[in-house]
């Protein structure tokens, strides 16, 4: 018997899976190292989720759908890569890519296979792509699933950075990926690289280039 | 376990709490094997890299050759729950400098239980200080009963806070059930070529393949309080091979001391 692919997703949005995503921010320890306030991160997680939210959960769409074609998936990271201009954040995501894979070649050793024309480090939405592909989630629920981990990551790790009630960081979460459903039907059904959405966040950005060159940080990004 | 393959190093991890010199001991193993082994040191900081910063300014080693990784304020996660961070930095340091000998992984300063997966580390050493109260050992707990090596460490400086080592390394020797303790000084020669040869017989194992990780993981012996018993109470353990009053695994409550 095959696990649903709804316990796939739920598996792969748990913060409890070993894949290295406990020492990433999702940008928000460059934003409040910055001196963005905290009261500020409720829209900055509506922005993340609506820029590089959006880039990821497109590349995340396409990945799955080479992986169904047996397409090469390099022409997608080159297309992801030219949407995350920031090289600190396209490092956070190759690290996440990597832990991702590491654990999914255990688990579906066909996922590494989809993407054997990349190096040991896919962006992170490349792994998930592929591994929705070969677990039978749907396109929908991988772009949730694409923007739910990221932004769940966020409040993790704000709820180590500054003292907060911790129902207050789920709000949060709920309130940024619901912000992205009237765009989650468009996204999902893109099937080529130049439709996926090229929506870059300058300002966050820059915050975290700053913050890949600090010395004292809790966080990888 | 770590995929073990002929190249790959003896990988081991140095845990316990903060300020017991986890860095000054792993100094101290760099500067008496540098000249004859090819290492390579992971920190796991709090704050980033303050203790590879530590490590690269005492000149034990290349300074590429210490690389510190972030745990996201969860030291404890990051060398048990989800090792892929530490796993990918050991994986990195091994090709990056291939072929080394042994990669020393420094845990984040954590509590009494926190110790590494043995699919991260071969082998482990705990360390305790004098200064922190020669009843630590005696309180166990897994890295304190169950690591590879026990250190108390820091003896120079017993006098000063009143711990009698000797006896800080009996309570310690039967809290372990008579698994290796190490009273250590840096600035006593005799234990430092102790510890020496400790790390060179770990290594001498994990190359023949006679040495298996083992995991730390479950209560270390300890004390059952209960008045009806003559002595007040039992020790027990938690060791599946141990013959016991109760099963391991059976749900039991532990009388605080």
């Amino acid at each position: 018997m095959q696990p649903s692919p709804h316990t796939i997703s739920l598996l792969l949005a748990d913060a409890r899976l070993p894949s290295g995503g406990h020492a990433q921010s999702s940008g928000v320890e460059p934003a409040l190292l910055a001196g963005m306030p905290v009261a500020d991160v409720p829209a900055f997680l509506r922005a993340r989720a609506r820029t590089t939210g959006m880039v990821d959960a497109g590349t995340a769409v396409l990945a799955r759908h080479a992986a169904l074609d047996c397409i090469p998936v390099a022409p997608i990271e080159r297309a992801w890569a030219a949407r995350t201009p920031s090289r600190a954040i396209r490092d956070a995501s190759k690290d996440l890519g990597r832990g991702l894979l590491r654990l999914a070649g255990r688990i579906w050793p066909e996922v590494r296979s989809s993407l054997d024309d990349l190096d040991e480090s896919p962006p992170r939405p490349l792994v998930l792509g592929a591994i929705a592909a070969h677990t039978g989630i749907d396109a929908q629920s991988l772009v949730r699933l694409t923007v739910y981990d990221d932004m769940a990551c966020a409040v993790a790790a704000l709820l180590k950075l500054e003292p907060g009630d911790p129902a207050h960081g789920v709000a949060m979460v709920l309130e940024a990926c619901s912000s992205i459903e009237p765009h989650v039907s468009a996204v999902s059904s893109i099937t080529s690289a130049h439709q996926i959405p090229a929506a870059s966040a300058p300002q966050s950005e820059a915050w975290s280039e700053a913050h890949a060159l600090t010395t004292r940080r809790l966080f990888r990004a | 376990m770590p995929e073990n393959t002929p190249t790959r190093a003896l990988r081991l991890g140095v845990a316990g709490p903060v300020g017991t010199g986890k860095s000054s001991l792993i100094a101290t193993v760099c500067r008496s094997l540098a000249d004859e082994l090819r290492l390579g040191v992971i920190t796991n900081d709090i704050y980033t890299d303050e203790d590879a910063r530590f490590l690269r300014s005492a000149g034990v080693l290349e300074p590429e050759r210490i690389r510190a990784v972030e745990t996201g304020a969860c030291p404890h996660t990051a060398i048990r729950d989800d090792i892929t961070t530490n796993l990918l930095a050991a994986e990195d340091l091994e090709r990056d400098f291939a072929p080394l000998d042994v990669v020393l992984i420094e845990s984040g300063g954590d509590n009494l239980t926190a110790t590494f997966s043995p699919a991260l580390v071969d082998a482990q050493i705990f360390v305790l200080d004098v200064a922190g109260g020669g009843d630590v050992a005696r309180k166990g707990g897994p890295g304190i009963g169950r690591a590879d090596l026990l250190v108390v460490n820091k003896t120079d400086l017993a006098p000063y806070v009143g711990v009698d080592v000797p006896q800080m390394v009996a309570d310690a020797s039967v809290a372990r059930e008579g698994r290796a303790v190490l009273a250590l000084s840096r600035s006593d020669a005799a234990s430092v070529a102790a510890l020496r040869a400790w790390v060179l017989a770990v290594l001498d194992g994990h190359r023949r393949g006679t040495h298996v990780p083992q995991d730390p993981g479950p209560m270390a012996p300890h004390f059952h309080a209960d008045e009806e018993h003559p002595d007040g109470g039992f020790v027990h353990s938690h060791d599946e091979k141990s013959v016991d009053q109760h099963q391991a695994n059976a749900p039991h409550s532990h009388a605080q001391r």
